[in-house]
């Protein structure tokens, strides 16, 4: 059997312009930082860069290594499927960031550690210190693996592409500028591939402005979105099972960045590269102002695609390849019937959306209202048909309809976008995988090197062997995040596995530090017991509760500091708990 | 990365009029609830 109609459709749709745009982009910022940082000699260089980073270079960094390509591919599609309501995750996000600038950093930077864990050694003990880094490296490593899985399936899949020779080929790109420059290629890449992916996601909204009907105003587009319920960003719901709400997104958002960015060492590392305290707080400020409006926008994107949707034919399931193949595979008929009936309500929609649109713009109120009406009865219709169509292909085959929203952009870029800007946007993808995966191998390395290797293994090493131990570290992690990526099954919609799998782990994390810095008479005995018992507790609540995972953030840090207070109040008064000259907390300038 | 021991508390913010990091925290704080703002009212109004 020949690939299928579709397939075809949308491998004809990237000619070799799209292809010299997307490999000349890649490749040159690859080149170029492995150019630009050759020959980086000792452990501090290699692992923290020249300690000359200016602060946008550090806030710009910090934002890479977060906006992983999932960002940029799946949050179109949560914007198109469920409207702005993902935005509230990131409420949080600039308080915890003001903490860390004024609390995590000063006391980071006065102690000249190259890792997080480092900080833990130092404060509490040896245990504890590798208890911090066993954390990081086990749910960072996976984390890596989603990083590069989640947009090579996506893109492999609509491209015609192999996935393993995606995942593979992708891989060792970013591993041999990694390996190669270390963390000062990291930044000097990073800047330039969000420079890429912020030319790009702007040049498909004024290109998605361009393709809406002739005189439809942007102000009309929002009203269509929001008639769809598609422009609710807040709820104030208190319903526990609701999984972004404001209170979710203000506190387990908060804890959840507190913890990623101020415990997770690939973003440490990308602030501590700072020449100076100063440039190293403003690039977090940077992120704590642009962070909301950034996934604001994004999410409106993938709003105003529906909207442009409501004037065009959508596919009734966006992931055409599995919906082709299950054509091919004897559900056939069902398929066919069920888009016929997605495309007659598409129709239907389509007539009372353009009449709810013209009563808008002559003011009939009235008709206006009942347009709209019409339009969301004949709405309810469509995603029932859409709804059939995704139980057809469950039921032939579970992983087929996890994560269809996040082929709602990608299908829109190849669709409508010109040739030249299609490349750049696949370019964008892959940039953001980039910058992402680069800042995580590097950490990754960092804290095998520094809190495993240079502190167990080999001790008394020069700084040359532990560069080139970094060096393999570095390459390891990268293979191993290839392999992962190879064997990952995954079934959830690729930007909550991710913050899925952060959320387990990072709430005991964060509970260590916060013990660390705010409770000066907890020991490192004390410590460690309670967040082994933390982390065993998330584990069993999140196998048996049914609660939105951004909880866990709360719960884990929570669980963590009660279980360390009991613990240490059984022990009785430790002595020898903060070592002289040690920061715990500090003062705020 | 240089040691900064005598700057990591007491370091000038370098923006133009301000010169404590907590009135820079304050600002950046009051644009984010401007944002929320924002966003509950763009929830209502579409509502």
């Amino acid at each position: 059997m020949g690939r299928a109609p579709d397939l075809v459709d949308a491998l004809l749709r990237v000619n070799a312009l799209d292809y010299l745009v997307l490999v000349g982009v890649l490749a040159a910022i690859a080149l170029y930082g492995m150019w630009r940082t050759r020959g980086q000699g000792d452990l501090r260089t290699y692992l923290h860069g020249a300690g000359n980073t200016h602060w946008l270079t550090i806030g710009l960094s910090v934002m890479a290594t977060q906006a992983s390509a999932v960002t940029f591919l799946s949050t179109p599609g949560q914007g198109y499927e469920n409207g702005l309501g993902f935005v509230q995750n990131y409420f949080g996000a600039p308080l915890a960031l003001i903490v860390i600038a004024a609390v995590f950093l000063p006391i980071y930077r006065r102690l000249n550690v190259y890792t997080a864990y480092e900080y833990l050694g130092k404060r509490f003990d040896a245990k504890t210190r590798l208890l911090g880094a066993g954390l990081f490296l086990i749910q960072r490593g996976l984390g890596a693996g989603i990083t590069i899985y989640a947009p090579a399936i996506v893109l492999s899949t609509v491209m015609g592409w192999r996935l393993d020779v995606t995942i593979v080929c992708s891989g060792l790109l970013v591993i041999a500028y990694t390996v190669s420059g270390g963390s000062a290629a990291v930044n000097l890449t990073q800047k330039y591939q969000i420079g890429v992916i912020f030319v790009g996601m702007i040049a498909a909204f004024f290109v998605l402005l361009a393709k809406l009907p002739v005189g439809l105003r942007l102000s009309d587009a929002m009203a269509i979105a929001g008639g769809f319920h598609k422009l609710n960003a807040v709820d104030f719901s208190l319903s526990p099972d609701r999984r972004y709400t404001i209170w979710t997104g203000v506190l387990g958002g908060m804890f959840l960045a507190l913890s990623y960015f101020g415990t997770d060492q690939s973003q440490v590392q990308r602030y501590l590269s700072g020449s100076s305290l100063r440039e190293s707080r403003l690039g977090l400020m940077f992120n704590a102002v642009f962070k909301i409006p950034m996934q604001f926008f994004i999410l409106l994107l993938g709003a105003l695609v529906f909207v442009f949707y409501q004037f065009e034919r959508p596919p009734v399931f966006f992931n055409t390849t599995v919906w082709q193949r299950q054509v091919d595979h004897g559900s056939g008929e069902k398929l066919h019937a069920l888009q016929a009936d997605f495309d007659a309500a598409q129709r239907e929609k389509q007539q009372q959306v353009t009449a709810w649109v013209a009563a808008r713009k002559v003011g009939n109120g009235a008709a206006a209202e009942r347009a709209s009406v019409a339009a969301l009865a004949a709405h309810t219709k469509s995603e029932a048909a859409r709804n059939e169509t995704k139980a057809v292909l469950h039921a032939a085959d579970p992983r087929n309809t996890a994560n269809d929203s996040d082929y709602v952009f990608i299908t829109f870029i190849l669709h409508y976008l010109p040739h030249g800007l299609i490349g750049l946007l696949v370019a964008a993808f892959f940039a953001a995988t980039f910058s992402s995966k680069s800042g995580e191998l590097n950490a990754l390395a960092s804290t095998t090197v520094v809190d495993l290797y240079r502190h167990i293994i080999r001790r008394e090493e020069n700084d040359a062997h532990y560069v080139i131990a970094s060096k393999w570290f570095t390459a390891l992690w990268g293979l191993f995040a290839i392999g992962f990526a190879l064997f990952a099954n995954l079934a959830e919609n690729l930007i909550q596995a991710t913050n899925i799998v952060g959320s387990i782990f990072y709430g005991v994390v964060l509970g260590l530090f916060l013990v660390a810095f705010f409770l000066k008479w907890i020991g490192g005995t004390a410590v460690f017991w309670a967040a082994l018992l933390a982390q065993v507790t998330v584990f069993v609540m999140y196998a048996s509760l049914d609660i939105s995972y951004l909880w866990y953030n709360v719960i884990g840090c929570a669980a963590c500091m009660l279980f360390a207070v009991s613990i240490q109040a059984m022990l009785g008064r430790n002595h020898s708990t903060i070592p002289p000259n040690m920061p715990s907390e500090v003062d705020q300038s | 990365m240089p040691s900064d021991k005598n700057s990591a508390t007491d370091e000038s913010t370098g923006l133009p009029r301000i010169r404590r990091w907590n009135t820079v925290y304050l600002i950046v704080l009051s644009l984010c609830v401007a944002w929320v703002g924002l966003l509950t009212w763009l929830t209502l109004f579409y509502a």
